[in-house]
């Protein structure tokens, strides 16, 4: 008995990179003024974004799953907007991964930047370069190996989450069943093989993803994460 | 039109604050001197926007660049600034031409721009290494390239931060030469801050002394390093021999003060009452010894020498003189050490020189 259908791999890896690509996004500005950021709530905001880090994953997904509700607000306003329910939808599941593994993307970004010398950015401006001018030649190309970091670790955590998904995501053939319930379901069926199978796959991709991130953070000489 | 920079400005948050007036005429270096934590580096960036006083005004070349009473207050991007930090910021994903041709941007086309930039890596003897990274430079070369790029936004005011502290000695003295080569060829004000008193003293036009966020004084380098204005600012000038004084007599071109039982005799126009407690002042270089068997000279004072210290080609010798509380330090050329027989625990004769003696009164800071 082995893996036969190789749906859920298509969802996972689906589900990464739309995550992925939307953290990176978002995180860029939000590590960039967490860097930067003199406000008074910060250690706040700090606090709520590795939140992820430390709760288990179920008490995420159950509020979530409480606010993806049809009777809850944002539940109803993308009923309304998109004709669909927000759980249990492939939707759903991206908005949870964000939420998921948004300390993976902001923290090894938020170091590099801080790391970054000030002078570097004043620098550009005194040279006539506009904030974002600056922040386009000056911040990101001295952060590249921490994007790098924040994308690939964002991107392997979230094709490794579990308790999230089967909260907000259930456990849908083709829809919302990813890598980690397909093992779950096969247990459970006791299909031992194609369980072997998947977590095998699982063990070796995340043993070579931080085996890159570490790789890439001696040859710099730096840490970027953990 | 002036081409120089006028700004008295206020600035009261960070660590330091700053309350100052400065003013720097185009062409030649004005140095900005002070112990560490003065204020300085929060003075240079008051003056480039990157800090935003609370008050007053900042006008280079006649252009207001900051002015709070009218809520004139220009973004660094908008001054034509060019500032070398101390650490020199140079951005290390560019090699040291596209460091300079940053400077260029927007004003011209990326060929243009990198034209250019050689150019002014040329005037800073960096040919043939434009193509090097920031970690593949020296102390020196990267200092070079930051002088080299912030020449190339061709600035209106050119600002150093200590542009030599992060250099050896050597590379230091060759580095400062061309500086001042340089700087004699811009038009715009140059303003260096640095603590060190030496480099003030062989850049600085103009120099200022700083203490504790404002300028004690500003003025040509000989007046500020001769006469400056206070005891406090001859003490951060180092003037060493700052004696205790009593006016005896005073005609408005020469007084006389009595210290330690010994008259001295100094030529100022600074008026000063009889009886009067003041300071007399005078650098080691200008305390000049006397042959054990030559004629009186004018303030003589006679002592025994109590340390010897040998300051390659220099010799700097500390004595006592007879009756006196304080030391008299005393600075001259190692080859005239056998023709004056300068020995410790000798005797000694010294003449504190009359054109050089300065008179001062306390100031209002007590360090």
């Amino acid at each position: 008995m082995t893996v036969s259908d190789f749906t859920p791999l298509w969802i996972s890896l689906q589900l990464a990179s739309v995550t992925t690509g939307i953290l990176l996004l978002l995180a860029l500005p939000f590590a960039y003024w967490l860097a930067h950021t003199r406000s008074r709530m910060r250690p706040l905001v700090e606090a709520l974004t590795a939140l992820p880090l430390v709760l288990p994953p179920t008490v995420l997904g159950f509020y979530l799953l409480v606010a993806f509700g049809s009777q809850s607000p944002l539940g109803k306003g993308w009923q309304s907007v998109f004709g669909g329910p927000l759980a249990f939808s492939f939707e759903g599941l991206v908005l949870a991964s964000c939420l998921y593994s948004f300390p993976f993307a902001v923290l090894p970004l938020r170091s590099a930047i801080a790391q970054m010398e000030p002078e570097l950015l004043e620098a550009a401006w005194t040279l006539g370069a506009s904030k974002l001018a600056a922040f386009f030649h000056v911040v990101l190309p001295n952060i590249r190996y921490s994007l790098v970091t924040a994308a690939v670790l964002a991107f392997a955590h979230t094709i490794g989450e579990f308790g999230v998904v089967l909260m907000v995501g259930g456990n849908i053939p083709g829809r919302t069943q990813v890598i980690s319930i397909a093992i779950y379901d096969h247990v459970e069926a006791l299909e031992y093989g194609a369980a072997h199978g998947w977590s095998a796959l699982l063990l070796v991709f995340s043993f070579l993803v931080l085996l890159a991130v570490y790789a890439m953070d001696r040859r710099r000489g730096q840490r970027s994460w953990m | 039109m002036d081409v120089g920079i006028a700004a008295r400005v206020e600035y009261s948050r960070g660590p330091r604050a700053v309350s100052l007036a400065l003013s720097a005429a185009g062409g030649g270096i004005s140095v900005v001197v002070g112990p560490s934590g003065s204020g300085k580096s929060t003075l240079l960036r008051i003056l480039a926007g990157l800090l935003t006083p609370d008050k007053g005004y900042i006008q280079v070349r006649d252009q207001p660049w900051f002015d709070h009473s009218k809520g004139i207050d220009l973004a660094p991007q908008q001054r034509r600034v060019g500032m070398v930090f101390q650490d020199y910021a140079l951005f290390p994903n560019m090699s040291a031409l596209d460091n300079v041709a940053f400077a260029r941007r927007g004003r011209e086309d990326r060929r243009q721009a990198r034209k250019a930039a050689a150019r002014f890596l040329a005037k800073v003897h960096m040919e043939g290494l434009q193509d090097r990274y920031p970690r593949e430079l020296s102390g020196g070369q990267k200092q070079r390239v930051a002088v080299a790029r912030a020449l190339a936004r061709e600035p209106d005011l050119l600002l150093l931060d200590e542009p030599f502290s992060a250099v050896d000695q050597v590379v230091r003295r060759k580095l400062r030469e061309e500086l001042l080569e340089l700087s004699a060829s811009l038009q715009c004000a140059v303003i260096l801050v640095t603590h060190d008193l030496q480099e003030a003293a062989m850049l600085g036009q103009q120099v200022g002394v700083m203490h504790r966020g404002s300028l004690l004084q500003m003025g040509a380098r000989e007046e500020i390093f001769y006469r400056p204005a206070d005891v406090m600012a001859a003490r951060l000038l180092d003037m060493r021999n700052i004696l205790p004084a009593e006016v005896v007599s005073a005609d408005g071109r020469e007084t006389v003060v009595r210290w330690a039982g010994t008259l001295l005799s100094a030529y100022t126009t600074q008026r000063f009452q009889v009886g009067e407690r003041i300071w007399a002042g005078i650098r080691p270089e200008h305390v000049l010894v006397v042959r054990r068997d030559g004629p009186r000279r004018p303030n003589e004072v006679s002592g025994t020498v109590s340390r010897m210290l040998f300051l390659g080609g220099q010799v700097q010798v500390s004595f006592q003189p007879d009756g006196a509380e304080e030391e008299v330090s005393l600075e001259f050329s190692e080859h005239l050490l056998p023709r004056f027989q300068v020995e410790t625990g000798k005797p000694l004769r010294a003449s504190l020189w009359r054109e050089r003696l300065h008179l001062m009164r306390q100031g209002t800071d007590e360090a």
